[in-house]
């Protein structure tokens, strides 16, 4: 029975030490990565990264991105899992100063509205219906670009 | 450190003594470059990159490395061999790293064997080596923490079918976890932490992250605590059925 | 050395090792005796640190198997009921394997191999696959892997099942020759075999030990033990019993099928011989045939164990 009652513990340490890695690590080790790809795509160049963390109050960033209208151009969803993921990396380096909110623009929808109200564009594309990303977030990509 | 060696290669070797190595090895082949090429509309796309072919993973380990791990434990349970095993003198350790080990390397070699598709993207265009390279580690990676988990369920069972299915519905589970599909059910009634918990169980997530060529600590760190747990569960279950 | 105090072993709530209490020293050869199911390879699998007992504790040349495990694994040689390998493996791949994880280096692996492949001669076998070879050669196989070491200590649950009976003799031969300098345990369900190579015989029943004793002192306690059976030239088996049974060395006097009387004593080991010697030569009686008989072990195993089908 004693020995039951130390397996039973030593289970739940394992679990606990298991969940507190899982929640905890990512703010303890966020700056601790190696990026291998070949031209650096998700490095920050030093003058972005200065930018990005002098921001001194909040800035919203609005990402439309349509899942259903880009679903037959695999091209262009590759392009933007890398837009993505370099929104992420800003994100990540601003200490909360930028705040993301990603939005897929359904038709008919509320997010198509708010899509609108920003002076989004509605594109022929293929077959698809529409199809739309923010013009201002490609510039801003291409702006810290090396 | 000697007994580990000497288990691992006696187990890495009997991997190939039978048929089944050389059937998984080439249904992984087969259907990685089925996906790749059909699903994954590898030529479509234009891109010279294997995107296509590491994104489908997560669901090809689904039933293949259930089919590696079910029999580390299952199968010495019923044949009685682990009862000469576990006479031994070694660790429980020993003989679960040694065996956890050779499985991991064997997944690891079949993997490598898929190097051909590695040499189409490069003749074919000047992809991103560098991330092609953290995509193969994240691969081995996730099958890693996949063995661990059926590691540990093979433990529990004399049944390789068992091991097989239980194996395949917790990997399943830690795929889906990250879901919005999985966390909207969850969002209701649970507390923020456990949510977020409950996101970061995630395989895709960590697996996708380091895919796209970024080799980021807390992944690293994922896997390797998925992979602690599960074989230090392994043990536990070993030593509760010692005392049974 | 091996000591085992109060092992007592529990499956949910069936009790299947009962306090179970004994000491086994150098040159010992101790037969496990009992019927399926009686608790002896589960003694055996808690010896060896396979099971963990639900109490009581075992100590191997002093160390506890508790404790420490794999010193006390190293002291012993064990051959699992069954004799489990794997198979898959030649049979010298496998004994490389085990002489390895047993701490055997460079060319000693060698040594040791071929020492243990002679010892029970696997050399025409050598580099079969386990899985295709005969029952008997595999576990010739197991018995190799429990004496690779040579350890001082040899645990082989039913040694010599599914032998035929030359192998059977020489697997005996081999447990005798072995046994001057190390403590050996087997365990088994085939009576003569206790009494061709054990010097201590243990029958277990329901988990707990009934007999304890050398295999002739079993024998003694056989309710036959220096029983006699005899015929008497005119007179009848009736009469006969009649006056056996007023003889205060007799007890027990049964009719025997097919003619004759057989009296068992009335104090075990003191038997009726000379009092029925006595009984003739005052009634002048003639024997057509008159036996006196040793107590056979089955008889003992019957009555120690119930005599039921378990």
């Amino acid at each position: 029975m004693n020995s039951n009652l130390k397996q039973l513990s030593t289970a739940v340490v394992a679990v606990l030490v298991f969940a507190l890695l899982l929640l905890f690590s990512s703010a303890f080790f966020k700056g601790l990565r190696l990026d291998m790809t070949e031209h650096k795509l998700f490095t920050l160049s030093s003058g972005s990264q200065r930018i990005i963390e002098s921001i001194e109050e909040p800035i919203h960033l609005y990402y439309f991105f349509s899942e259903e209208s880009s679903r037959e151009l695999t091209q262009l969803r590759t392009y933007a899992d890398r837009v993505e993921a370099l929104l992420d990396e800003y994100v990540s380096l601003s200490n909360g100063q930028l705040i993301l909110t990603q939005i897929d623009p359904m038709p008919f929808s509320e997010a198509e509205d708010q899509a609108d109200g920003f002076g989004l564009q509605k594109v022929p594309v293929g077959s698809a219906e529409r199809f739309c990303i923010s013009d201002w977030l490609a510039a801003m990509r291409w702006t810290t670009r090396k | 450190m000697k007994n580990i060696t000497t288990i691992l290669n006696r187990e890495f070797a009997s991997y190939f003594t039978t048929p089944v190595a050389y059937v998984f090895i080439l249904v992984f082949l087969v259907l990685s470059s089925a996906f790749t090429f059909y699903l994954g509309q590898f030529y479509e796309r234009g891109q010279a990159d294997l995107l296509p072919f590491f994104n489908f993973h997560p669901w090809l380990y689904l039933f293949l490395v259930p089919a590696v791990s079910m029999r580390l434990w299952s199968e010495e349970r019923a044949s009685g061999s682990i009862e000469l095993l576990l006479t031994l003198p070694i660790t429980l350790w020993d003989a679960i790293l040694g065996k956890f080990l050779a499985a991991w390397l064997f997944t690891g070699l079949a993997l490598l064997g898929t190097f051909p598709l590695w040499l189409s993207v490069n003749y074919l265009g000047e992809p991103d080596n560098g991330a092609i390279a953290a995509s193969y580690v994240g691969s081995w990676f996730m099958a890693g923490a996949f063995l661990a988990v059926g590691c540990c369920l093979s433990a529990l069972t004399k049944s390789q079918i068992v091991a097989f299915i239980l194996t395949g519905t917790v990997c399943l589970l830690l795929v889906l976890a990250g879901f919005p599909l999985v966390l909207n059910f969850f969002q209701d009634w649970v507390p923020a932490l456990i949510l977020d918990l409950i996101a970061g169980l995630s395989v895709i997530a960590h697996f996708m992250a380091i895919s796209k060529g970024v080799l980021a600590l807390t992944d690293v760190i994922y896997f390797i605590a998925m992979i602690g747990l599960w074989l230090t569960l392994t043990r536990l279950v070993l030593q509760a059925k010692a005392a049974d | 050395m091996i000591e085992v105090e109060n092992l007592t072993k529990q499956f949910g709530s069936m009790t299947v090792v009962k306090d179970l209490s004994f000491e086994l020293g150098a040159g010992s050869v101790l037969g496990f005796l009992g019927p399926n199911g009686a608790g002896k390879s589960t003694t055996m699998k808690m010896i060896t640190g396979f099971l963990t007992p639900s109490s009581g504790s075992v100590r191997i040349q002093g160390y506890d198997i508790a404790n420490h495990r794999q010193a006390a694994q190293a002291e012993m040689g064990y051959l699992p009921e069954g004799a489990p390998s794997y198979e898959e493996m030649t049979v010298a791949a496998f004994l490389k394997f085990i002489a390895e994880i047993r701490g055997a280096r460079g060319a000693l692996i060698r040594q040791w191999v071929d020492r243990v492949t002679d010892t029970v001669s696997l050399r025409a076998v050598l580099h079969q696959r386990i899985e295709t070879l005969s029952k008997g050669y595999k576990r010739r196989v197991g018995l190799a892997q429990a004496l690779i070491h040579d350890p001082s200590i040899l645990i082989l649950d039913e040694p010599t099942d599914g032998l035929d009976p030359n192998q059977k003799h020489q697997v005996r031969q081999m447990i005798l020759d072995l046994s001057d300098q190390k403590i050996v345990i087997i365990s088994t369900h085939i009576l003569e075999e206790v009494s061709a190579v054990c010097s201590r015989a243990m029958i277990i029943n329901a988990g707990e030990i009934v007999l304890d004793d050398t295999p002739e002192g079993l024998c003694q306690r056989a309710e036959g033990h220096l029983s006699v059976s005899l015929r008497i030239n005119g007179v009848s088996d009736e009469a006969l019993s009649q006056a056996c049974s007023e003889l205060p060395q007799c007890g027990r006097v049964a009719l025997i099928n097919g003619g004759g009387v057989r009296v068992y004593p009335a104090e075990a080991l003191k038997g009726p011989l000379a009092a029925l010697q006595a009984l003739m030569k005052a009634n002048h009686w003639q024997p057509e045939w008159i036996q006196q008989h040793e107590g056979q072990l089955d008889e003992v195993f019957r009555s120690a164990t119930g005599g039921r089908l378990q």
